[in-house]
Parts: structure tokens; C-alpha cells; sequence
């Protein structure tokens, strides 16, 4: 196992398993599974590793509580409790074709960097990808290697990238992740919107995506609530009629709006 | 309704009989009140019992349960889940009670991730219910549409007849079996089966109340009803059909072991995450969760509502928050 | 002797009209259950007629003071003795401000099990009023008697407060007697104090497999008013979520401790106990500790100093 700070401050780092080859397990990008820190607890992270590269089994974890922080400080080597994979994930079927507008803000480009490099990995059967994505600081955005390297390098891939504040060497756009969206204005012709973030970051771009004429059942995010057992019983997770962990993390805005606004 | 008919005395001997080698759990008097406790074997119940104060949930989904142990040998951990599940008869369970554990089999059940660890435990326990001579004056049974002398989950079911006199049917494999060990050809008996005493004041019929709780969702009646919440975990913990649970490590230093225990959507934390975003922030959110999780969103979800009327929530609640008082606050009665 | 107990809407409605408070909290009737009275508050005068006032009025009404004066609103409390001793009690404590409270003190004929009544005398009920005749309350104008020896909640039994302390002003009654029910507080104690250890634990261990850990002890509780509960928390684990017998102890006598020359004796933990738990007993052990080993003439009524609740660089004792 290898752990990797992904932000200057060491608050989001990545975790890399290596399963043996009969505990690997198949998944779909945006799905879940549980780890365990034997002693302490466990937390339900994000793949954000996408299922065509198996050999790289990745979770981003963001230091918050107990359980992260004991992941946090974990050494390569040391032996953790995996279970899952759980929940719905992206309808990668569905998406076939479409184009991708990815929006993101901080640790929420984890899920869906299962997602884009999944469609990396299987590129001619998706059309053009647009990732939007953001951070407080240059230093707390995530996956540089990919964000600055090898993303823009992909075919038909565009990579925006924007802070809240810059720091002496950023040169790019400063801004807040909603408003930057909008003055991109990417066009929603043949396009599925994804994404995650803060809770108040994701509020302002479902309102950004409508304005620029995103329907509801063109707008996919992933819901965070707390999580305990993962298998739809404990009911910590439980939203409207929907459990978290069975029926999302991926919802619509479709579905979104059905739900009671307890998110 | 067919019967085999039996006198006090003799059906505790059969029952005896049937369960031996059992645990044998039973609705015992401790002080003032009845509980669900483990003795020797089955009772007659005096004539003013009515049902136990906490019901039998707990031999089903205990308080607190270790669900795996782990130990560390040399940077390696080894797991193993919890077992070792004892053979239980549960006995004297009341239909609401009973309902109540149809309802939680339904849902430990559910795909895609049954919870082996309850339907193991489930498998292992008999149940016998009986069924209700007389109401509490806080059960409201017909109500949410359980009747008080159905057999709902029972393996058997008995029907206090006159006097000393007994009726009792079977309902699975299992009742079929002890059945036939007890002498005597069926028969039929009248049974009158209690009346409860409160009805609730219902706004819509059963099948509707969803649809008309999930539109009064922003309705100023939940905050008027849950100011007075104090956030215990009470209501949740009698109530037959909560089921929530909470998973922590106890750790022993190398060693330990991941538990659950019962939880509560009313206790403060419950929907708390760690980076200190709560969605459920103050007592009105919890109060209506726990209310529209009973009402509308299981069954939306299930197809029936979680709630049997036993009517321990409006006899414990310390403040008087409880079912009737929130149908009538969220009614527009407007107290 | 006999007394009868008054309309609480003309007071309450006096309080709202002269602008001395904000809004009024008493209790009302529950429309649909004969026997319950709720918790309830008032904000306008022509409400007052929601309040009742009846030998019914079991839940206390100190905790609820705790979130309600925030934003500087000023309270009026229908106060019985236990109420006005656990509002004191939060304001000893700095939980609430003096000036945010009205206390309006009410001469208390001791609590009636609603629901024992309901189940033996449902007739009871239809009445327009109450009078407290010494051992009987009794219903006007049916002339109704319910016995107090039969009915009265638990939490009265050991009340020393039947006529409020320490309140902004006292219902005038005539005629009223306010002997306590018991003269002795402290009997389960001292039988418990009476009997072997393992007895003892005995007694204890079988209440702490039969608590249920719903904390409505707590919740209900005016002494525990702390923000953010040390046995609720993660860091350190101080207290298991697991429940058997070794952590029963330690969230039972934990918050005796912590609660000790706390406790103002309402009762409300007791009665809002699910399945009897001797909570009373617990409490009063340390209010007996209270007078035995430090003096303190009445534990239960929260006073300027209080041993436990101050660091003096004098004390006779010293940390080690």
C-alpha cells in the first residue's frame, strides 16, 4: 500500500491498495466501499481509481475525524480492512456517447476521477469531457499529476482549472468554482453534467447548470451523508424513501428534487 | 377460527416440553414493570397484563452485540465474525409486536445486502404469540391496520378463551410440529379480541397518509410539536419497528472487537458527519424524520407502514410528543 | 383544609398584557388523550386558554427553559416548586440569564399518575376544576375524590418545595397545607446503605441490565445542561456505545457524580425512566453525601456556594 499527499497542507492523501489478485473486485466508477482501521473504525471512501486499471486500487481520503485521521497516518505496509464495492455509481452504460461536463471542487474530484479516467481508458466510446474543477488554493487541488499533465493530454479532453484565491505563481483564473462554470457557459446540447463537492459548492452549481439550460435529468451529483453499515440497514444514511449507500451515492437532479432537502 | 383446545396448566407443560433446550424468553414482572426476560419457561399471564414495556426487539436485534472480533499478529489482522447463536422460544408476543417483527424481517431481509447476522439469530427463535383480551389505553393497533388477534411472525398463536381455557393454532413449520404434540383434535372457538380504546385522529386513509405527510413536509405543526423534544433516544428504543443501529470498535489494545448498538434519529449526533456538517441540526429536522421514516418514506420504500400501534410512544414519552399529537398539529389544528 | 387550585389563564394573560414577559410556558391538554398535559407555550394573550393547570401536570418544565430565552427572550414559567428549583438551578450555572425568567410561582398539590387514573376513574376527568383536600384531590363540581396514597407520581413523594422558592411572586391560596407526603428522603437510601456489598451490587447490577441507555435521564435533567455531554464523547472514548454491565456503571454513576450538590430532587428522571431505574435513590445518595460530608443543610435547592461548584485557594483539600 502506498500513501500519497495530494494537497500541500496533507489534509486529502491517497491511499493505493494492492489486493491480491483473488480479493479484487470488480466496480463501476462512482461506487464506494468501506475501510477499515481495525481499533478505531471505519469510513466509507470513494474509489477513485476506475475499475480498467484494477493493479491500482486508489481511495482519496480527506482527514475530517477519527477514522480519517488514522488513515491519514498509516505507513505503506500496513494492513487495512476493505469491504464493498457499494452503492449505485455512474451509469457508465448510459453515458455512451454523451459528452461529459465534470464539475468538482476539492476532495469532491475523487469520485470522479474513477469516472474520468475510466472514459480515458475507453475513450472512442465517449464523446468530448470538460472538467471544471476548483480548490480553496493551488495547493489544495488534487491529482496534479492528472489535472495539469495528463488530462489536457487526452483527445477531445478539456481540463478549466480555477481557485478561490491564487497564490505568487498561479497564473490561471481565480474564482469561485459556480461563477466560473458560468462564464464557460459549456453548451448542454448531447451533454450529462457530474458533480461533487462541499455541500454549498454543489448547491450554487445545480443552480449555475440550470441557468445555462441543464435539465434535471441531465445533471448527475453524488450525495454524502453519514454512513455506518453501508448495506442499507443501520439507517444512519437514510434520505426521504432512499438509503445512501444502496440506492445512491449517484442521484439525478431529478431524483434530487424528490428527495427532503436533509443533505 | 380452528383451534386445539387446552387448559392453562397442560399447555405450559406442552410448551415446556416443545421448547426444551431452549432459551426461554418471557414477559416477566420487574418492580412496575413488564419486561421481556429470560426464565425457566412459559407463564400465565395475570388478567390486567397488557403487553411489556420494551418489547421483544432486543432478543432479536440486541441492545449492543458484537458483530466480528479482530486481532493483530505481526502487522496482519485476522477476522472473525460473531457466532455461536442459541436456540430461543419468545413467548406471550402481542400482534403489535408481532407485526413489528414481520416488518423488521422484511427489512433485515432486503436485497441487495441481507443482515445474516438477525436472520440467523431469527431463525434460531421461536415465536408464540398471544393475543389480546383486553387494550391498554394507549394502544391504537387498528389504527395503522394490525388487528389484535392476528399471528402475524408467531409460529403459534394462542387465544385466551374462558376461564381456564385456551385455543391455540399453528402458523409454520415449526408451530405445525409443537402442535402436534399437543393431544386433542381441533376445534372452533370463538375469540373476541380486544378493542382499542384510542383511535388515532387519522387526516386520510393508511394508503394515503404518505402522500399527504410528504406534502405537509415544510408544515410549521412539526416545529410546534418538536420544541419539546429532548432528544433522549426513548421513543426509538421501545419502539418495536426502530431498528437503527450504530457501529463502533472496542478495542482492547491488539485485540477487540466492532459492535452495534442501538441507535436513535432523535439523539443529537445522529446524522452529524465528521467534518461537523449536520442535515439534521436541531430537534424539529429529528422529530420529523423519525415521524415521516414511520409514515411515508418506508413505505414508499416497502410498501407498508412502520408503525403497529402498540403505543409505547405515547405512554413513555416524558414531553407527549408521539403519533396522535403530530397527525393532530401537522392537521392544521394549529395547537 | 382545602384549597382550589386557580385559572392560570388570567396570570398568564397578565404577564403577556403588562409586558413583563415574552411568552408563557405551562402545559396543556392533549386533545386527544384525556390524561396528558404537554409542555406548551404561549405568546399571546388570547391564547392563555390553552393552559391548563391540574393535578396532572407531570412533566417538568426547568429543561425546556434551557433553549428557550436565547435571543434575549424573556420567560414567563408557570413555576411549581421543582420547576422554579431547576430553573434556578440553569441560572446558578450560567445556562440562562436571571433577567430572561419570570417565575411565577405555583403552591403545588402533588402529581397524579394520569394514566392510572384514566384506566380507574375515567370520570375524573370531566372537571372543571380541582381543589387539593389534604389527602384527596378532588374534582369540582363532580366532587370526584382521587386518593393521593393510591395516585400520586413517585416524584412527589420526597417534595420539600410544595410552596416555590425563590420565585418572582407566589400564587396567593387560601388554606393551603404544604406538608411534604414523606417526612423521610432519604429511607431507600439508607436501606440500600443498610445492605451487604454484594448485595448492594447485586441491587445495581440488575438495574443496569434492565437500562436501556435512552438517556432520558439526562435529556430531562436540569443539572445536565452541559453543551456537549463527556460521556457522549469520541475523544476520549470515555464512555463505550456498547452496553453491558461495566459501562451502565460508568454512565450511571459518572452522571450521579457529576451531577452531585447538582440535583435539585424534580424527580424528572425518575419519571421519565422507561423501566423504573431507582435514579431517586442514586441522586439522593449524594444529597445525603452532601449534608453528611459537607454540611449543606439543603442540597436540593441551588445556592450561592456549593462545595462542589467552586475552587477556593483555601480549600482543606488539595489536588494530588
Amino acid at each position: 500500500m502506498e500513501v500519497r499527499p495530494e494537497t500541500a497542507s496533507g489534509d486529502i492523501k491517497t491511499l493505493r491498495v494492492r489486493l491480491p489478485e483473488e480479493d479484487r473486485f470488480s466496480f463501476r466508477p462512482g461506487q464506494c466501499a468501506m475501510l477499515s482501521v481495525f481499533g478505531v473504525g471505519e469510513c466509507m471512501i470513494s474509489i477513485s481509481s476506475p475499475p480498467t486499471r484494477p493493479e491500482e486500487l486508489e481511495f482519496s481520503v480527506k482527514r475530517v475525524g477519527r477514522v480519517t485521521a488514522a488513515l491519514h497516518e498509516l505507513e505503506p505496509g500496513e494492513c487495512i480492512g476493505i469491504r464493498g464495492p457499494y452503492g449505485n455509481g455512474f451509469p457508465v452504460e448510459e453515458l455512451r456517447g454523451k459528452g461529459l461536463l465534470v464539475v468538482a471542487g476539492g476532495i469532491g474530484l475523487a469520485p470522479l476521477r474513477s469516472l474520468v479516467n475510466y472514459v480515458v481508458d475507453r475513450r472512442e466510446e465517449y464523446g468530448p469531457m470538460r472538467i471544471v474543477y476548483g480548490a480553496r488554493t493551488p495547493q489544495d487541488l488534487c491529482f496534479k499529476e492528472e489535472i495539469f499533465r495528463s488530462w489536457p493530454g487526452v483527445p477531445q479532453v478539456e481540463v478549466h482549472l480555477t481557485v478561490d484565491q491564487g497564490d505568487e505563481e498561479w497564473t490561471g483564473p481565480v474564482g469561485l468554482v459556480p461563477s466560473f462554470l458560468e462564464e464557460l457557459a459549456p453548451s448542454p446540447e448531447g451533454v450529462v453534467a457530474l458533480t461533487c463537492g462541499p455541500p454549498i459548492m454543489i448547491k450554487f452549481v445545480l443552480e449555475a447548470l440550470q441557468n445555462l439550460g441543464f435539465d434535471d435529468h441531465q445533471v448527475l451529483t453524488t450525495l454524502e451523508l453519514k454512513m455506518q453499515c453501508g448495506i442499507g440497514k443501520c439507517g444512519r444514511c437514510n434520505i426521504g424513501s432512499r438509503y445512501v449507500c444502496v440506492d445512491g451515492p449517484v442521484f439525478s437532479l431529478k431524483e434530487l428534487r424528490q428527495m427532503p432537502a436533509e443533505y | 377460527m380452528a383451534v386445539k383446545l387446552v387448559r392453562g396448566s397442560d399447555m405450559l407443560r406442552w410448551l415446556r416440553r416443545c421448547g426444551e433446550g431452549r432459551r426461554w424468553v418471557v414477559p416477566a414482572k420487574e418492580d412496575r414493570h413488564w419486561l421481556f426476560a429470560e426464565r425457566d419457561g412459559p407463564v400465565v399471564f395475570p388478567p390486567d397484563y397488557r403487553n411489556a414495556t420494551v418489547g421483544p426487539k432486543g432478543w432479536l436485534l440486541p441492545r449492543s452485540e458484537p458483530i466480528l472480533y479482530y486481532r493483530w499478529t505481526g502487522g496482519r489482522v485476522s477476522v472473525t465474525p460473531a457466532q455461536g447463536w442459541r436456540p430461543q422460544v419468545i413467548y406471550g408476543v402481542r400482534p403489535c409486536d408481532l407485526k413489528a417483527i414481520a416488518l423488521l424481517d422484511s427489512i433485515m431481509a432486503s436485497e441487495p445486502w441481507p443482515e445474516t447476522q438477525y436472520l440467523t439469530r431469527r431463525a434460531h427463535t421461536v415465536l408464540v404469540g398471544m393475543a389480546c383480551t383486553a387494550a391498554s389505553s394507549c394502544c391504537f393497533c387498528t389504527s395503522m391496520g394490525v388487528h389484535p388477534a392476528e399471528s402475524y411472525a408467531a409460529d403459534l398463536m394462542i387465544y385466551p378463551l374462558q376461564g381456564e381455557e385456551y385455543g391455540v393454532a399453528a402458523f409454520s413449520e415449526v408451530g405445525r410440529e409443537w402442535l402436534a404434540q399437543l393431544e386433542g383434535e381441533e376445534a372452533d372457538a370463538a375469540f373476541s379480541p380486544a378493542v382499542p380504546a384510542l383511535s388515532l385522529p387519522m387526516p386520510t386513509s393508511l394508503e394515503d397518509l404518505p402522500g399527504w405527510l410528504e406534502r405537509r413536509f415544510d408544515d410549521p405543526g412539526w416545529q410546534r410539536l418538536a420544541w419539546r423534544c429532548l432528544s433522549c433516544g426513548l421513543c426509538a428504543y421501545l419502539c418495536p419497528t426502530c431498528y437503527c443501529y450504530g457501529i463502533s470498535d472496542v478495542d482492547r489494545g491488539g485485540a477487540g472487537r466492532r459492535v452495534r448498538w442501538w441507535d436513535a434519529c432523535t439523539l443529537p449526533d445522529f446524522s452529524r458527519m465528521a467534518g461537523g456538517h449536520d442535515p439534521r441540526p436541531t430537534t424539529t429536522e429529528r422529530v420529523r424524520q423519525r415521524i415521516m421514516h414511520k409514515l411515508a418514506y418506508h413505505p414508499a420504500r416497502q410498501g407498508e407502514i412502520l408503525c403497529t400501534g402498540c403505543g409505547r410512544c405515547i405512554e413513555y414519552c416524558p414531553m407527549g410528543i408521539h403519533l396522535p399529537a403530530a397527525l393532530r398539529l401537522l392537521g392544521g389544528d394549529g395547537r | 383544609m382545602s384549597w382550589a387550585l386557580p385559572a392560570v389563564d388570567a396570570l398568564a394573560a397578565r404577564l403577556l398584557e403588562d409586558r413583563l414577559v415574552d411568552a408563557v410556558l405551562g402545559w396543556a391538554r392533549d386533545p386527544d388523550l384525556p390524561w396528558q398535559r404537554y409542555p406548551h407555550r404561549v405568546d399571546e394573550p388570547s391564547r392563555v386558554g390553552e393552559l391548563v393547570w391540574d393535578p396532572f401536570c407531570a412533566p417538568g418544565l426547568a429543561k425546556l427553559v434551557f433553549r428557550m430565552t436565547e435571543g434575549g427572550l424573556k420567560l414567563g414559567v408557570l413555576a411549581r416548586g421543582c420547576d422554579a428549583l431547576g430553573v434556578w438551578r440553569l441560572i446558578h450555572d450560567r445556562r440562562i440569564a436571571r433577567e430572561n425568567v419570570y417565575l411565577l410561582g405555583l403552591p403545588c398539590p402533588g402529581m397524579a399518575d394520569g394514566v392510572r387514573v384514566w384506566e380507574e376513574c375515567p370520570e375524573a376527568f370531566d372537571a372543571a376544576g380541582w381543589e387539593d383536600h389534604g389527602s384527596h384531590w378532588v374534582a369540582v363540581p363532580t366532587g370526584i375524590r382521587l386518593p393521593k396514597e393510591r395516585f400520586l407520581l413517585d416524584k412527589c413523594l420526597q417534595c420539600q418545595v410544595r410552596w416555590p422558592r425563590q420565585c418572582d411572586e407566589v400564587l396567593a391560596v387560601q388554606g393551603g397545607s404544604w406538608n411534604p407526603f414523606c417526612e423521610d428522603r432519604y429511607r431507600q437510601v439508607r436501606q440500600l446503605e443498610e445492605l451487604p456489598l454484594p448485595q448492594r451490587f447485586d441491587f445495581w447490577r440488575g438495574w443496569f441490565e434492565r437500562c436501556l441507555r435512552c438517556f432520558a435521564c439526562r435529556q430531562v435533567c436540569p443539572a445536565c445542561n452541559c453543551e456537549s455531554c463527556s460521556l457522549d464523547q469520541f475523544e476520549p472514548n470515555w464512555l463505550e456505545r456498547e452496553v453491558g454491565v461495566a459501562t451502565q456503571f460508568i454512565f450511571h454513576f459518572t452522571r450521579a457524580l457529576h451531577v452531585a450538590g447538582r440535583c435539585v430532587d424534580c424527580g424528572e428522571c425518575q419519571r421519565a425512566c422507561p423501566v423504573g431505574f431507582p435514579l431517586g435513590a442514586l441522586n439522593r445518595k449524594m444529597m445525603k453525601d452532601m449534608e453528611d460530608l459537607f454540611g449543606v443543610r439543603e442540597p436540593f435547592v441551588p445556592q450561592e456556594s456549593e462545595p462542589l461548584g467552586e475552587f477556593a485557594l483555601d480549600d482543606p483539600d488539595e489536588f494530588r
